[in-house]
């Protein structure tokens, strides 16, 4: 892209405007954008000079943390079967989270799969099965429709997974470092889309291992190690 | 855009091996004074309405965003999974500033906020959205908007 006037910005990846319910801050960074329309000569670039308002401050705040007991478990017949069982009791422990964001809010990103919230226990057990090795990558991700619809499921997922903690009383928001550590590295959510991944890279079908390249951001592609 | 220092190293340089197209020279356009403009917002957040098909991998088409639409209706299938998404799931002015231009306008800062907005997918080669992006053009000209607010994600 070749655009006539640019204002340079330094926020991560996903936020253009910087923090979000930050809305005095994303009005400069508007403002600054819609000022350059008077330039009268281009083409231009500025840049932003401030860092997006910082929702971190831990050293002030301590620590976030999601706050995700873990209770009794019914015996399990074998690994996969206690990963699932797992990863459907934090469904179960997170929803009325998940129902007090979209309260809140008035809206929730969940639905990019066509799905509504109803639907996040059998989209994860849909992910787990995959995980589990025991069922055919292939055959599962071609029920689903599309060979990208697996990895719009986890987007669902990931999202009820981030409004719902997000949504928990602290003293401060989530990062979005610490959203992603405590989901890759502290929950069955996190452990069954790395087996996922890693059953779906290892197949021999194309169509299977399309949404198995978009289940783990880059970044987060070993699990993290506890902070 | 991110600084690339800030990012994982891998993803830096994936980005820095990235070959873009671009088209030839840039264009310039003397804009109407701000209080005079009408603003449309271009998106490639792969944002688009529940009801809306979602975007392919290599799409170079455009989704349709009308200027009274419900914050709650909108979804993101942009194809990268290296962004972040919880920005958006809080606050969809994080990322489409709809709800600010609508402000803007209000104060009389903008003239007005266009009827329609659009989202492409931005992942995909510009060269692939080469002629929607020509339409889209169009199309902002015939709804008389005078300045576009390109935001990548």
């Amino acid at each position: 892209m070749r655009p006539p006037r640019a204002l340079w910005v330094p926020f991560e990846l996903g936020r253009p405007f910087g923090t979000p319910n930050a809305p005095d801050f994303q009005e400069e960074v508007l403002r600054s954008a819609l000022a350059m329309l008077a330039e009268p000569t281009g083409p231009v670039i500025c840049d932003f000079g401030q860092e997006a308002p910082s929702i971190s401050a831990e050293e002030d705040a301590g620590p976030w943390v999601c706050a995700l007991p873990a209770p009794p478990m019914a015996e399990a017949r074998n690994e996969a079967e206690a990963l699932e069982m797992r990863l459907l009791v934090e469904i179960a422990q997170l929803r009325p989270w998940y129902e007090e964001s979209v309260r809140t809010k008035g809206r929730t990103a969940l639905g990019v799969s066509g799905r509504d919230a109803e639907a996040v226990p059998e989209m994860a057990a849909t992910l787990a099965a995959i995980a589990s090795g025991q069922t055919d990558p292939a055959l599962a991700v071609a029920s689903l429709g599309p060979p990208m619809s697996l990895r719009f499921i986890a987007d669902d997922l990931k999202a009820f997974y981030f409004e719902a903690a997000a949504a928990q009383p602290a003293s401060r928001p989530p990062t979005t470092a610490e959203l992603n550590r405590w989901l890759f590295g502290q929950t069955a959510l996190g452990e069954v889309l790395y087996s996922a991944r890693d059953v779906l890279l290892g197949s021999s079908d194309a169509d299977a291992t399309l949404p198995g390249r978009f289940l783990v951001p880059t970044l987060y592609a070993k699990k993290p190690a506890p902070a | 855009m991110v600084r690339l220092r800030d990012l994982d190293s891998n993803f830096a340089q994936y980005l820095r091996d990235m070959e873009m197209s671009a088209p030839d020279g840039t264009p310039w356009a003397t804009a109407v004074p701000l209080a005079k403009a009408r603003v449309a917002i271009i998106s490639t957040a792969g944002l688009h309405r529940r009801s809306d098909t979602r975007f392919s991998v290599g799409a170079g088409d455009y989704r349709l965003i009308p200027a009274d639409v419900d914050a709650a209706d909108l979804v993101m299938s942009h194809v990268s999974v290296n962004f972040d998404r919880s920005g958006f799931q809080q606050d969809l002015n994080v990322v489409f500033p709809l709800a600010l231009l609508h402000k803007l306008a209000a104060a009389g800062e903008i003239g007005s906020v266009a009827r329609w907005h659009y989202s492409f997918m931005g992942a995909t080669d510009p060269a692939r959205m080469a002629e929607t992006g020509s339409e889209v053009g169009r199309l902002l000209r015939e709804d008389g908007v005078t300045a576009a607010l390109l935001v990548p994600v």
